[in-house]
């Protein structure tokens, strides 16, 4: 029988025949790969939390998603609190509804002892939302450390937050001035915090990217906002 | 001989690598060119990626051309296309989870890739699909070459690495060397790429009528 | 409200598609030789962009996020490794659409936009836009204002590149350096003053 290859039934038929073969093909291909790209999408989170508490053996640049999943499992607890500061007993974070007021908390344990408090941190920089995590020591009072791991900043300026020189530069400092008592908010400074800060006071500041000062703005902001929010739980930790 | 590669074929390999780059002779496919060359990891997973799309619709398309109705014969090609670039970006998302993060929608834009489009158009609708495969392997390579000549300047000069490895050494940078901000910003790459494309025109002879 | 204004300002200015994005360089140096071409070109991308975007927006909330099928009784079912698919043919079908109801009721817009619709399904600005809409998870106004301003933001480059180009022509460049060459550094030079607006907060 001799194809018109030019009719209607022909086009429509030609049509159907690669879309449909096409189709299958895809879909073959993404249930193949569904699992890996699922453990992928789970252990990213993962890592980012790790990355924030700093860990005492650090991951190995190069180790792969079971191992994550394996030493998240060992070492960090999961746990909710609500407003006042208390822990939800049973409450995984998974669980939480929108609007409701309960916040995660990641608890990251070495042999047997806290040693870091981690929660998560999101909200406005200069163009875009930030997301990140921020990870407290034991004692209430000092920063163990900070990823931030999703943002739309300008590259190269407001996206060097991403980068370890920015995120290195919050480990140790304080959001508890412990003379005076009272919480500080941890700013994020125009410059370098050597030039700028008096002496005694440098330990509740960080230093700024130069060309990025709405970004760094936006980081304190949200960072404050947060520290707000778990003040109630962090101050039942602090021992004087 | 290894692979039946002809000496013919690899005179078109070598033409569409030098001297009918499809960047800086055709001016095709540059959108991407440019977004992910900050880093020369992604230059190269990138560059991975457009070849194994652009070699399998190439030979694809060829073995059907045969049978496309004139009509839809865009939509057709646009349909094989985007079914290989999903399928790349599954693998991407399945084994290089971090680079293909760091490309984000770049690697769905390989499909209006013009590279892709016009071999398939110009070539693959017209010889038989072994000849297609090598051209679309030539074409592909030729791209990946300028992506990562982009990417070797952007990112040594802009962050003083070359695929994460330090290359700079550190005593450069106590003597007073900063790295060059705008290399990784957009202005950069466009700057680089024009700079790329006068030496390889000067080089290879060839002018642009006005 | 303001978030809009913000976020409008942003997709045409700061974050223009075409300069810190890079996408739809294709028809961008192909077309800003003459400024005719490349005004009838903005405004086809602006007008394609406005219509499509709402589109998209609408098939990848209904049709490929994970989840979205829920209204079907599928509430597992995750079709996102075919939204690359889909939106390419919303893009094509919606082209083809405007090009027909363009030329039904108005030979004379179709006259000077017509030649450049079928260039723009092609044209990776438009595709940019839908996966960037799916990948940030904007809301519908965020959406169409997002796909409005990028297309307005592109068609403001390719204008000016043109204007800049015609005036070109009466300068002596070197040989290698003519055409794509000096066209790159050109865009690059605009891509640094776009930089600029990035200071702006509202």
């Amino acid at each position: 029988m001799p194809i018109k290859k030019e009719s209607h039934l022909y086009t429509f038929g030609f049509a159907l025949v690669i879309c449909v073969a096409c189709s299958f093909f895809l879909a073959a291909v993404s249930e193949g790969l569904k699992s890996r790209k699922e453990l992928n999408m789970v252990q990213d989170v993962k890592k980012n939390i790790l990355k924030a508490v700093a860990l005492k053996n650090p991951l190995p640049s190069r180790s792969g998603p079971r191992e994550v999943l394996h030493v998240f499992q060992e070492k960090i607890e999961e746990a909710v609190i609500d407003a006042q500061g208390r822990f939800i007993a049973g409450k995984k974070p998974d669980a939480i509804q929108e609007g409701e007021e309960a916040y995660p908390l990641y608890i990251y344990r070495e042999q047997g002892a806290v040693v870091a408090y981690a929660f998560p941190v999101d909200g406005k920089g200069l163009w875009s939302t930030i997301y990140g995590y921020l990870a407290i020591e034991a004692d209430g009072q000092t920063v163990r450390g900070v990823t931030f791991y999703k943002h739309g900043e300008t590259p190269g300026l407001g996206a060097e937050i991403e980068k370890d020189w920015f995120q290195d530069n919050f480990k140790g400092k304080k959001i508890w001035d412990a003379a005076a008592r009272d919480r500080v908010p941890l700013t994020v400074v125009k410059g370098r915090v050597k030039d700028n800060i008096p002496a005694g006071r440098q330990s509740f500041y960080v230093d700024g990217i130069s060309g990025a000062t709405m970004t760094c703005q936006g980081v304190s902001e949200i960072l404050d906002r947060w520290l707000k929010v778990y003040e109630p739980f962090l101050k039942t930790i602090r021992k004087f | 001989m290894p692979l039946g590669i002809s000496k013919k074929d690899r005179r078109s390999i070598r033409t569409a690598l030098w001297a009918s780059n499809p960047v800086t002779f055709h001016v095709l496919g540059i959108c991407s060119a440019l977004a992910v060359t900050t880093q020369m990891k992604t230059a190269l997973v990138m560059g991975a990626a457009l070849t194994f799309v652009l070699s399998l619709s190439n030979t694809a398309i060829s073995v059907l051309r045969g049978f496309i109705p004139g009509k839809i014969r865009i939509i057709v090609q646009l349909v094989v296309i985007s079914t290989l670039v999903a399928v790349a970006d599954q693998v991407l998302k399945a084994f290089m989870y971090d680079v293909s993060k760091q490309l984000s929608v770049f690697v769905g834009l390989i499909i209006t890739n013009c590279i892709v489009m016009g071999r398939a158009e110009a070539y693959a609708m017209r010889n038989p699909p072994f000849k297609s495969f090598i051209d679309g392997i030539g074409n592909g390579l030729g791209y990946s070459a300028v992506l990562v000549c982009v990417a070797v300047f952007r990112e040594l000069l802009g962050q003083g690495t070359l695929l994460g490895w330090r290359v700079v050494p550190e005593a450069l940078y106590e003597s007073g060397y900063a790295n060059c901000g705008l290399m990784v910003l957009a202005p950069g790459a466009f700057f680089l790429l024009g700079a790329i494309v006068w030496v390889q025109r000067f080089l290879s002879g060839y002018t642009e009528k006005p | 409200m303001l978030e809009l204004i913000n976020l409008g300002i942003k997709s045409v200015f700061v974050e223009n598609i075409l300069l810190a994005y890079f996408l739809g360089m294709c028809s961008f140096l192909a077309c800003s030789k003459k400024m005719e071409t490349a005004s009838g070109l903005g405004w086809a991308v602006i007008f394609v962009m406005v219509v499509t975007t709402p589109v998209n927006w609408a098939a990848n909330q209904v049709l490929f996020k994970k989840g979205a099928l829920a209204w079907a009784g599928l509430p597992d079912a995750d079709l996102s490794f075919l939204s690359f698919m889909g939106f390419i043919a919303v893009i094509a079908t919606m082209v083809q659409i405007v090009e027909m109801v363009i030329d039904r009721f108005s030979p004379r817009l179709y006259a000077s936009l017509g030649i450049f619709l079928p260039l723009i399904a092609v044209n990776c600005a438009i595709l940019g836009v839908a996966l960037f809409i799916s990948e940030r998870e904007y809301s519908f106004p965020e959406a169409w204002v997002f796909g409005a301003g990028s297309g307005a933001g592109w068609a403001l480059a390719l204008v000016a590149m043109a204007a800049m180009r015609q005036k070109l022509g009466y300068s002596d460049i070197p040989g290698p350096l003519r055409g794509l060459g000096i066209t790159m550094m050109l865009t690059g030079l605009m891509a640094l003053g776009f930089m600029c607006f990035a200071g702006i907060r509202l």
